[in-house]
């Protein structure tokens, strides 16, 4: 076997296996400062690698995931730009300019498998919530784990590193912008059903008045989730302390100490 | 069996739920995000709670199927308020309302979320990655084991000490829920401060943008800044409706995940709304 082949093969299993990092407590192991020492090590230039780590992990360093926006692919431009480094010895310029357009290719196909993949293996969850059993909602987490986020990763990395960048950035110039817009729009508005399945259980008439007030907070006044919340939880005291004092009235057996 | 105000659950399953909140993101997902993840965390405690009540255990996973997402670190907080709740809810059935549990979940996640956000992803990671690359640039392996270390003792200990803590207000929270008058008054009090973070978040994460512009040149106004003009947000709230209202009607979930899809598609094909 040729070097390139068995160097493809190792980082495919590295990335497989270093996606335990939203098993484990995401706990940042698949962030580029620390899989660059693997890479280092399966490139056979460890310093190299470490060095090469930290510059990638500076150069994502604004990729944050906060709320619902996502980062491009950390883990496969991580991966292989310190892997595109090492091999063309061309420093980190270069190399992030290889690694880019395959990061920017695999977060489309994981967009694509977390809009649509995933929430399918949760109906399967869903069905074995109806059935009571409990070990199958776990396997399904797992499952989706693996299917989604482990498998389709690891194989993109071998396979784009093995057939060199040249090749994937063509795939991804092949596919429609409106595609790439699309999914992206798409994953915007997907929140919107997981919102909508929780107000079944929440929303009534009589509280409906609250989830307005939540929502004109946040859009006219751009009060931030926490202070929502603090506004929240004042007036629901203040609520049900008048309620309370309103039936005290009639009786005077109900206590109102401290429910918050 | 469970007479006494004593719970089933002891601290060896307080901490497997602070084990297995660690694969909290596994199963990530634009619709219900942590949603699996949360349930694998209750899994063993709920079994453990319903016991032999199949129904109870059936109610009590499909409930925490539903949506949730907060900062990984500050979950086992919730986990450990909502498990002292599904306690008293198999303890005491008739007297318990369960979506109460469902709008104190909702509730707590987002404001979590934020402090959570802000204090790992906004400042420990940021220090780790300070302190982490300089030794990094050296080539010195320090740098990756600092960074490591940096973000990861406080998240390890906060997750402990979150499902300690949370569990032991939950179960103080419910003392006195016996008393006539309390539940309802927990469920009403959790279900304005549920409903005013779920709104405040329809606003924060569902995001839709209109594309294009009305008028030439320098005149030019964009369509979306119109909206936001009269609504900001104008357009996430109507796809949350609308897609409440599509449930209502019967509307199989399945169907508007693909619906939502296709529609995306179609909408950035035509060019009407934009990233």
């Amino acid at each position: 076997m040729d070097s390139l082949l068995v160097q493809a093969i190792l980082l495919a299993i590295l990335t497989a296996v270093i996606v335990i990092d939203w098993m484990t407590g995401t706990n940042n192991l698949s962030r580029p400062i620390v899989t660059s020492v693997f890479v280092g090590m399966i490139m056979g230039d460890l310093k190299m690698g470490i060095m090469m780590g930290a510059t990638l992990e500076l150069a994502f360093v604004g990729a944050i995931t906060i709320g619902a926006a996502r980062p491009p692919d950390i883990v496969s431009g991580g991966i292989l730009g310190t892997a595109f480094a090492i091999a063309t010895g061309k420093g980190a310029e270069f190399a992030l300019t290889l690694a880019f357009p395959i990061a920017a290719l695999f977060l489309l196909v994981d967009n694509l498998l977390t809009l649509l993949v995933l929430p399918m293996i949760a109906r399967k969850a869903d069905t074995f919530a109806q059935e009571g059993n409990l070990k199958g909602i776990s396997r399904m987490h797992v499952l989706g784990f693996i299917l989604v986020k482990s498998l389709p990763r690891a194989l993109f990395i071998g396979f784009s590193f093995y057939l060199g960048s040249p090749v994937m950035e063509r795939i991804l110039n092949a596919i429609p912008p409106f595609v790439q817009d699309g999914i992206n729009i798409a994953a915007g508005i997907m929140p919107a059903l997981g919102f909508a399945i929780l107000l079944q259980m929440l929303l009534k008439k009589d509280v409906l008045v609250y989830f307005v007030i939540g929502f004109a907070m946040f859009s006219y006044l751009n009060v931030p989730i926490l202070g929502i919340a603090i506004f929240g939880v004042c007036l629901a005291y203040i609520i049900v302390t008048m309620e309370n004092k309103n039936k005290q009235t009639v009786s005077k057996e109900v206590s109102i100490d401290d429910d918050f | 069996m469970m007479t006494s105000n004593d719970g089933v659950l002891t601290k060896d399953d307080l901490k497997k739920i602070c084990i297995r909140s660690c694969a909290l993101e596994a199963s990530w997902n634009f619709e219900r995000q942590q949603h699996m993840g949360f349930a694998f965390a209750m899994m063993p405690a709920l079994e453990k709670i319903y016991g032999n009540n199949e129904a109870g255990k059936k109610e009590a996973a499909q409930r925490h199927l539903e949506f949730f997402n907060t900062a990984p670190p500050l979950s086992t907080f919730i986990m450990g308020i909502v498990v002292s709740m599904e306690e008293e809810n198999a303890k005491n059935p008739e007297n318990f309302d369960t979506a109460t549990i469902t709008s104190i979940k909702t509730a707590l996640m987002g404001p979590l979320a934020g402090i959570g956000d802000s204090l790992f992803w906004g400042t420990l990671l940021v220090i780790g990655i300070g302190v982490g690359a300089s030794f990094s640039k050296e080539g010195n392996i320090l740098g990756p084991i600092l960074f490591l270390l940096i973000f990861n003792v406080p998240n390890f200990l906060l997750r402990y000490f979150g499902v300690m803590q949370g569990y032991k207000f939950g179960t103080k929270l419910l003392e006195n829920i016996e008393s006539s008058g309390v539940m309802k008054t927990l469920t009403h009090a959790a279900s304005i401060l549920g409903l005013m973070v779920i709104g405040g978040m329809s606003g924060s994460m569902v995001s839709i943008q209109v594309a294009g512009s009305i008028g030439q040149g320098e005149e030019a106004t964009k369509i979306q800044s119109i909206i936001d003009g009269i609504l900001p947000n104008m357009l996430s709230l109507l796809c949350v409706l609308l897609v409440y209202w599509m449930l209502k009607k019967g509307f199989k979930t399945t169907h508007v995940l693909f619906g939502i899809f296709i529609f995306g598609i179609v909408a950035a094909f035509f060019g009407f709304l934009t990233t």
